[in-house]
């Protein structure tokens, strides 16, 4: 079956939330695939929202945080600070995050780019959010980004959202809780941290990318690992289940309907 | 093939209630008539047969007709051709929900199931999984019904128990207005809004001390 | 003085308005393009004051709206943009260009800081924000983050300083004479903003007897002990929406959205639909009816008609 990179992305992102998890999750991309994987693999996942928004499970795609389509059907609504003291105490097993930049240790700017730094950026982007938050204290998190030069940078030019930090060690001595980033994901491939190293390593590149490719859309150096699998494609259930049921109008997930 | 949609502009509804013909009006003495559609018809200059209502209806004035007042069970025994009902909400396919006390829910309800058919004009267009909920609501299926419209204070200048006030400012003709939106733009839509949601008696403004 | 006892709040809305002093530190409810209360930021505006600090954690709309008008001097936040459409253009703006001055934080970072000031103590505890650049950048009138070693055992903690509003203006779906205020649906982050402030404004879109609020007093979130002034403004969040009761207004909003490319579209668009109208009801009498109708939400999909639900 033919497939876009926005459905491998999706399937790619699906296949991290494991069953019984309870997950963060923000609009777009991550919020179909957390649905894909509750309709697959992870029935029993619970996904909360910073908004205070629990399991909800909502009749048409959301289209924000707050959005009735997910209030109107969640089991409880309460409200951000209920949330976030949930997901500090540890009750928050896995968040989704995007961003502007990411480096080789997994930090996330939001905040801004460029210019001459946080005071007078080229560009200011949104701010953490609860973005922050869901890197310091859930049990894991994934990263979801659109993989170029512009957005893996050898340092991030705000670090709004720690991944590993400076290394290793160094998200214990901040007294962060989790195992952090657990992997990243794009539309070129997956990607994983060194144990040991705390630094991004390929996991499997996405069907029909090549080692070039993502060399030349990585700005610091990526190891090339001996063997590179390639990511296992979408299953033909996984794509109808895209296409027919958890986003038909295409809103997030740019589908191949030839 | 494909019915006519239920769901109409006033002006739509009132072109399909003839000319002539047993007329029905629903609602109590204190409330809810259905003054917007006989506003459309008083537009296009329609004149009723006979007009029949459970509660004294001065406002048939506005279409220069007098109503005979007789009991629910005698307007139904006479099978008027049409009922125009002013009540609380409808779904697009036409079901009709109502909420009010049970002498004049129960009123409207027996001249719905013995007029040839319904127009009904509603504060609030809904879903049909609302109307699903609902069922002590439902005052008209949809089957008895040949139009919707929807008009927000479709009783105005009288009021919908519940809902809002009568409008003492209000006359009942009102201002020209070649539909219900802008008979309510006309009118002053903030104003009603303001009388709407705020509650009886007057509200003290303290002020700046 | 007992609840019972104690008279009506209720003030027109210029009169609240103008409680607000130049210079002061405002907190503002709402979340996405919910529950913002517009009518008083519009009326704001209309104002004048200016110089002001706000403090932010998520109001993407007042934030905007006011800083694109040029009132404000600085804000304290976590997260402005407009979900669905994309940065807010006028806060990005005045950022790159030096206009106004920002101090980042992370949503809870925020939210425990007005906590805090509510709960009267000097500092909460946090593991948010520790070891990244919402640490080491401190841009704010005060420090705003700290690392303690904990008195209780061998570890080190992050804590965030008290921060009080002078005024947070909370708009709610229903509210008695004496502020005692529901908000139907989720209540963001009003309940560490009405403890923080120093006064508090609710508007609301209905005013009810006190049995009303009764019947439904363990939905009250705003408890009307902390409330000052309590202004009627029907459709007071819009064009956002307001959850229960009416859906946010895409194409109103993208008008803005639009505007706010440049400084002069959007001096333009505040010109149409803040200083050239002189009120909230000339406001929604140039919506009118029809659209504002057409905008009351379904009861059980929470949604208006037309939006591909039903």
């Amino acid at each position: 079956m033919r497939f876009t990179h926005d459905e491998m992305m999706t399937v790619a992102t699906s296949r991290f939330i494991r069953d019984g998890w309870n997950t963060f999750i923000g609009t777009g991309l991550p919020m179909v695939a957390a649905y894909l994987a509750k309709a697959t693999h992870a029935t029993h996942a619970t996904l909360m929202f910073e908004s205070g928004i629990l399991a909800p499970e909502p009749r048409t795609v959301a289209r924000a945080v707050g959005d009735p389509r997910l209030q109107s059907t969640a089991r409880r609504v309460s409200g951000m600070l209920d949330a976030l003291l949930l997901l500090q105490g540890g009750h928050v097993d896995f968040g989704v995050l995007g961003g502007a930049q990411v480096d080789r240790y997994g930090n996330i700017n939001s905040t801004a780019v460029g210019g001459e730094g946080y005071h007078r950026p080229a560009t200011r982007l949104g701010g953490s959010g609860g973005a922050n938050d869901i890197a310091s204290t859930a049990g894991e998190f994934l990263i979801v980004v659109r993989h170029s030069r512009r957005t893996f940078v050898e340092r991030v030019d705000h670090l709004t959202s720690p991944g590993f930090l400076d290394g290793p060690g160094a998200r214990e001595a901040a007294g962060l809780r989790g195992r952090g980033p657990t992997g990243v994901v794009t539309d070129l491939g997956v990607f994983d941290f060194d144990p040991a190293t705390k630094q991004m390593g390929v996991v499997s590149l996405h069907p029909g990318t090549t080692w070039d490719e993502v060399a030349a859309a990585t700005g610091f150096e990526l190891a090339r690992p001996a063997t590179l699998p390639t990511t296992k494609e979408p299953t033909a259930r996984e794509l109808d289940l895209l296409r027919t049921r958890i986003d038909p109008d295409g809103i997030y997930v740019k589908a191949d309907r030839a | 093939m494909t019915a006519a949609p239920k769901l109409v502009s006033i002006a739509a509804a009132a072109d399909r209630v003839p000319d002539g013909g047993t007329i029905a009006i629903g609602g109590p003495a204190d409330g809810r008539r259905p003054l917007a559609i006989l506003r459309a018809l008083a537009r296009r200059s329609w004149t009723p047969g006979a007009l029949l209502a459970w509660a004294p209806f001065p406002e048939a004035a506005l279409v220069g007709a007098t109503a005979t007042v007789l009991t629910p069970e005698q307007i139904a025994f006479a099978a008027p051709d049409v009922f125009l009902l002013h009540a609380a909400a409808a779904d697009e396919a036409g079901d009709v929900l109502l909420d009010d006390l049970p002498d004049a829910w129960y009123a409207d309800r027996a001249i719905t199931r013995a007029a040839g058919c319904v127009v009904a004009t509603v504060e609030q267009l809904v879903s049909a999984e609302t109307v699903r909920r609902r069922p002590r609501d439902l005052v008209a299926e949809s089957e008895r019904v040949r139009a919707v419209v929807h008009t927000p204070f479709g009783a105005h200048p009288l009021g919908y128990r519940g809902r809002y006030p009568a409008d003492p400012s209000g006359s009942l003709a009102g201002p020209d207005s070649a539909d219900h939106w802008e008979y309510l733009n006309a009118v002053g839509f903030a104003r009603l809004l303001h009388r709407c949601s705020l509650p009886e008696g007057e509200i003290t403004h303290d002020g700046m001390e | 003085m007992s609840i019972a006892a104690s008279g009506s709040k209720v003030v027109d809305l210029r009169t609240a308005v103008d409680s607000i002093r130049p210079g002061a530190t405002l907190s503002f409810s709402g979340f996405g393009h919910f529950g913002h209360p517009l009518a008083f930021v519009r009326e704001l505006l209309r104002a004048g004051t200016g110089d002001l600090t706000l403090h932010a954690i998520a109001e993407c709309w007042p934030a905007e709206l006011l800083t694109a008008a040029g009132r404000v001097r600085h804000v304290n936040l976590s997260n402005l943009m407009f979900e669905g459409l994309g940065r807010v253009r006028a806060i990005c703006r005045a950022v790159e260009n030096g206009w106004i001055t920002t101090d980042d934080h992370s949503h809870l970072g925020l939210t425990l800081r007005l906590l805090a000031a509510g709960w009267g103590v000097p500092f909460l505890p946090i593991r948010s924000m520790a070891g990244s650049d919402l640490e080491r950048i401190q841009s704010g009138e005060a420090p705003k983050f700290a690392r303690l070693h904990s008195p209780f055992g061998d570890e080190e903690i992050g804590v965030v300083s008290a921060l009080a509003p002078d005024v947070a203006i909370i708009h709610v779906a229903e509210a008695d004479e004496q502020g005692n205020g529901i908000i139907t649906g989720q209540i963001s982050v009003v309940d560490a903003q009405i403890r923080a402030a120093r006064r508090v404004i609710v508007t609301t879109e209905r005013i009810v007897a006190a049995e009303e609020i009764v019947e439904r007093n363990q939905l009250v979130t705003v408890p009307g002990i902390l409330v000052d002034q309590v202004v009627h403004t029907p459709y007071g969040a819009y064009p956002g929406g307001m959850y229960g009761l009416y859906d946010e207004d895409l194409e109103l909003m993208g008008e803005y959205y639009e505007a706010s490319r440049t400084v002069p579209a959007t001096a333009a668009y505040l010109q149409e639909w803040v200083f050239d109208l002189p009120d909230h009801d000339a406001y929604l009498n140039r919506i009118g009816s029809r659209r504002l109708a057409e905008a009351v939400v379904d009861p059980v999909h929470k949604l208006a008609r037309g939006r591909g639900e039903w």
